[in-house]
């Protein structure tokens, strides 16, 4: 496959099965390919069991496909997690700066980073707390943060608003608009909430399950900040819901 | 004004601190002091002299904790390289296999290559400790949440850095409650040589006794070591790790 230098990442006709031997012959995605541009903002709708989690980790290769050729065109990937994956001996800092110090820079170093990208997030007060002693929001905040440690070129999001009230998804959607755009980064964000896959996305993807196929990509063709109470910003909502409630 | 209100606040915070310290030590001593004045009076009772009790109970205990700090070394380093592998599996039967050897029946096999010696003790203690320090340690890295993992390759953890920067922490908690465990199997291992081998230490002590108070005191100078180095040591490790490593 050719390399585009526009693309952060392109999937070419990529499949990838289960290891246990129970389902080794089930596909957990099949044919898969679209491209992602560079510092686009792309979320991948389906229902459970459609492999979109399955999609990042193959992209991020933390599990192998089976066949197919992914192009990677990103140096310094991220990801944030559902749940929100901290590691509890570490204090909010030492979270934050783990990435850094992973990459070979001294500690102090690195705690100015984890530091400066807390400040980002609004943590700053919490440096020497353990993730214990946070809420969800916070948690999910220090994640941001030690994504961020990275200066990722692209970031990866697996439902990152999942587990958080109302109230603090949206505080978190803001900060991950103005976080993508001030870092000029790619995002991939998996997500089941579709009025979020709007309201934030470029390019959507909708994806069927059983296996795990690409049904469509829809371009969401709406100005920023977007207005969620306009009928076009309906318009894709329904679209999406149509889709949905089509796929097997 | 507020200079000074500051400064009382930060004089209020170190009398508050100093005043923890102060329980602390007198928790410390008390922990330390109340048993052994126990011990001492047993002991004066039975009519059995102080010094040699402490004598013989100080050579098993460094027996112990140099076969405690071997199988540390090796139960730790041993999971850590195992979990850090990707065949994992292909390890564990055979792991399992050596571990359910009967350790006594080891002893002929020790006695033989080393005579009945201090060292002999030392390594026989530590085939006894390093089985529950490995299996703690290998438990805690196979059950580590998907996510850690993940999020341990995606932000750099990998190669030597896996082990010591993630590896290693994740398994603080079981590596403590390995320990704890693996040292009472090393008290029996110690003892269990110190009898048949006649080599003195607080085994020897209890088969020569020659009464049952003297007996008593002996049995109550472990149970004293015992409770202070829970008291010390693992009491505070146990709690520091639950507070750190709630999930």
């Amino acid at each position: 496959m050719q390399t585009d230098p526009s693309a952060s990442v392109s999937f070419a006709r990529v499949c990838a099965r289960f290891n246990d031997l129970r389902d080794k012959h089930k596909f957990v995605l099949r044919d898969i390919s679209f491209v992602v541009p560079r510092g686009s903002f792309v979320s991948v709708i389906g229902p459970s069991g459609s492999g979109k989690s399955t999609l990042l980790r193959v992209l991020l290769g933390l599990m192998p496909h089976t066949s197919g050729e992914i192009v990677r065109g990103f140096k310094r990937p991220a990801m944030i997690f559902q749940n929100y994956a901290l590691f509890p001996w570490l204090t909010t800092l030492e979270n934050a700066s783990f990435g850094p110090r992973m990459d070979g820079k001294s500690k102090e170093e690195s705690q100015k980073i984890g530091k400066e990208k807390l400040r980002e997030v609004g943590l700053e007060h919490f440096a020497e707390h353990y993730p214990a002693e946070l809420s969800g929001g916070q948690r999910q905040r220090v994640s941001i943060a030690r994504a961020l440690a990275l200066n990722p070129d692209l970031l990866v999001m697996d439902e990152p608003f999942s587990n958080l009230d109302t109230v603090t998804a949206e505080e978190l959607k803001r900060d991950v608009l103005r976080l993508w755009k001030q870092y000029n980064m790619t995002v991939i964000m998996v997500n089941h909430l579709i009025p979020d896959a709007v309201e934030l996305s470029d390019t959507i993807v909708v994806m069927s399950g059983n296996p795990g196929e690409i049904k469509k990509m829809i371009a969401v063709d709406l100005p920023r900040p977007r207005d969620v109470r306009h009928p076009h910003f309906f318009h894709y909502v329904d679209e999406l819901i149509t889709e949905l409630r089509v796929t097997p | 004004m507020l200079h000074g209100a500051h400064q009382i606040k930060s004089g209020h915070r170190l009398t508050i601190a100093w005043h923890k310290r102060l329980r602390r030590s007198w928790a410390i001593m008390a922990v330390i002091v109340a048993p052994l004045l126990v011990l001492s009076i047993t002991g004066a009772l039975a009519g059995v002299h102080t010094a040699d009790l402490l004598d013989a109970l100080g050579l098993s205990f460094s027996r112990l904790v140099l076969g405690y700090a071997i199988s540390l070394f090796i139960g730790v380093g041993v999971a850590l390289l195992i979990g850090w592998s990707k065949h994992t599996n292909v390890f564990l039967p055979f792991l399992d296999v050596l571990q359910n050897v009967p350790s006594f029946a080891l002893i002929p096999v020790f006695v033989l290559l080393l005579g009945y010696s201090t060292t002999m003790i030392v390594v026989f203690t530590a085939t006894s400790v390093v089985w529950p320090i490995l299996f703690y340690t290998l438990s805690a890295i196979r059950a580590a949440h998907d996510d850690w993992n993940e999020a341990a390759t995606i932000f750099g953890a990998v190669g030597f850095k896996r082990l010591t920067h993630y590896l290693l922490p994740l398994s603080i908690p079981a590596i403590i409650t390995g320990s704890i465990v693996g040292i009472s199997i090393g008290w029996e291992a110690v003892i269990g040589v110190e009898i048949i081998g006649h080599l003195g230490g607080i085994g020897t002590f209890l088969n020569d006794s020659k009464d049952t108070l003297t007996l008593t005191v002996g049995i109550i100078s472990i149970l004293t070591l015992v409770f202070i180095i829970n008291r010390l040591i693992w009491t505070p490790l146990l709690a520091r790790s639950t507070k750190n490593y709630a999930d």
